[in-house]
């Protein structure tokens, strides 16, 4: 198949032109109200602050795309502009295809209801269709090793128990841009390991993967091409190989990734 | 995702789950469930029963008083409940907008329709109180899905305005409970609207040249209307005036508009702000 062939003349997956965001720095970040009414304003004279600027990169089908950087850098910014959460204030984005976000999802569960319910809930959520959902429910269930918890509500649930929830939900939705943000850490030992196994499933069907972590070493593995993001700017953008050897040399010896499974 | 109407229909299946998984939750929750929506104003009504019967032996004209405050009480209760969770609503799901692209638009409409679901099982209920008090079912009551129908766009218009600031004056909810003071005692909930007229017109403030202008100003109020268009169909058996119908249109959709343009406004920039 030529799914993973990397032709330059192909449509890019994801085109940014200049993009550019900004957030308003404030002394104290929330105005209140009588700030608000004195100076007529609901936005304190705003610092600004570019979060992301003057960046452009065309993504194409079959890359793996590791994002590298130190705090911020942007790189959780890009993930938010990459799965259009945020529109940019500048430049344009294009994205063509099903972008899908893999966080921490325990927030905006409904803690009073079952695991079910909340199923179908955070299904809802991520656009998932209900005749998706209940044709894979049981698979979705029998993946986070809950069992008979499952009709229990969610207020008795272990972080990692909602956690595993959230990530069988999550990776059930099949998207074409998959984008993970420092997302290794789920549950526990065996878990882990199992969602490893599920993120390379996931891998062979997606168009386009982007991966953000601190750990060179970890992206050499699993990335084709790499992005150093650094103050908002891109400082080197290529094969993850060249990128990464040059970024561990800026930034003085590589972190190791600690592999929570030795095997 | 922006919140637009295209995006709202789009994800109407998220709309719905929201909604039912509310209304289901609540009735989980407690053994009591959804007995808890109606206890609130059970018991407000059953206060100012007893200070109002009772110790100022006022309400007479409007016997039976118990029927005669729980007509605004309950669509009050919407009011307040509903702007009460929006003041915060955004904030709180900060995790959630941040990482899933959805329109947050759902997030305020939910409120308003999960709360509309309690509110019509108190209507119900107070329908039954009302039978069995003697009071007579009338033709009147083909009002009452006009009403609910303004209410709800009313109330949507008033929660977008009050979330989108929300996200964005974080001492918002300590005011709005002063506003929503002043809002229950400025609507006819304890009184009736009868009793402003009276008292500017044919009462010792009558002589004053403003007098007739107060209440049409007073009946301006969109919810002076739909209180008073409650009590109209419930309590007294009959039809709202045209021209309050007309302005209790005109007033909600206007607010709706407003709320929709507000919350679209504010909608990319609220990111940034949580």
């Amino acid at each position: 198949m030529s799914r993973r062939s990397q032709n330059p003349e192909a449509e890019p997956v994801v085109r940014m032109r200049n993009l550019g965001t900004y957030f308003h720095l404030h002394r104290r970040r929330k105005i209140n109200l009588r700030q608000a009414l004195i100076q007529r304003r609901f936005v304190a004279k705003p610092e600004v602050l570019w979060a992301l600027r003057h960046l452009s990169l065309d993504l194409h089908e079959g890359q793996v795309l590791g994002i590298v950087g130190p705090n911020g850098a942007g790189k959780s910014t890009l993930c938010l502009v990459l799965s259009q959460i945020l529109q940019p204030d500048e430049g344009e984005i294009v994205v063509r295809g099903k972008v899908s976000q893999l966080v921490s999802l325990s927030t905006g569960l409904n803690s009073e209801l079952s695991g079910r319910a909340n199923v179908r809930l955070l299904a809802a959520y991520l656009g998932i269709p209900r005749t998706v959902i209940d044709e894979k429910i049981h698979e979705i269930i029998d993946f986070s090793e809950l069992g008979d918890f499952i009709d229990e509500p969610m207020r008795h649930y272990s972080s990692g128990m909602k956690a595993r929830l959230g990530f069988s939900v999550a990776t059930t939705l099949e998207p074409e841009i998959l984008i993970l943000d420092e997302v290794f850490s789920v549950g526990d030992a065996k878990f882990r390991q199992k969602s490893k196994a599920r993120l390379d499933a996931m891998m062979a069907h997606c168009k386009l993967i982007a991966i953000v972590s601190h750990s060179s070493e970890f992206l050499r593995t699993l990335c084709s091409h790499a992005l150093w993001l650094e103050k908002g700017r891109m400082v080197s953008f290529g094969k993850a190989a060249d990128v990464l050897d040059e970024y561990d040399q800026v930034m003085g010896t590589p972190e190791h990734f600690v592999d929570p499974d030795p095997e | 995702m922006i919140s637009n109407v295209a995006n709202l229909y789009l994800r109407r299946d998220l709309l719905q789950e929201l909604v039912a998984s509310d209304l289901r939750s609540s009735a989980s929750e407690t053994r009591l469930g959804w007995v808890w929506w109606l206890i609130d104003p059970l018991f407000t009504m059953m206060i100012y029963w007893a200070v109002v019967v009772g110790i100022f032996g006022r309400g007479g004209h409007y016997h039976p008083y118990p029927i005669f405050i729980l007509c605004a009480l309950l669509p009050f209760k919407h009011f307040g409940g509903s702007i009460n969770s929006c003041c915060k609503l955004l904030r709180s799901r900060e995790g959630l907008i941040k990482s899933v692209p959805f329109p947050t638009m759902v997030l305020p409409l939910s409120v308003v329709l999960s709360g509309f679901g309690f509110f019509l099982f108190g209507q119900a209920t107070l329908l039954i109180a009302a039978w069995i008090w003697g009071l007579p079912i009338t033709v009147a009551l083909v009002q009452l899905p006009a009403l609910w129908v303004l209410q709800v766009v009313f109330y949507i218009g008033a929660c977008l305005m009050i979330a989108a600031f929300g996200a964005l004056v974080r001492d918002l909810s300590g005011f709005m409970g002063h506003v929503l003071r002043l809002f229950f005692y400025m609507a006819p909930v304890l009184y009736g609207a009868d009793m402003v007229e009276e008292r500017f017109t044919k009462g010792a403030l009558g002589a004053s040249r403003f007098a007739d202008i107060i209440p049409t100003i007073y009946m301006m109020n969109p919810l002076a209307i739909l209180f008073t268009g409650y009590r109209e169909a419930i309590f007294y058996g009959r039809f709202l005036a045209g021209e309050h119908w007309v302005v209790l249109t005109v007033s909600s959709l206007l607010v709706f508009a407003i709320g929709y343009r507000v919350f679209q406004h504010f909608d990319r920039r609220v990111i940034k702000f949580l």
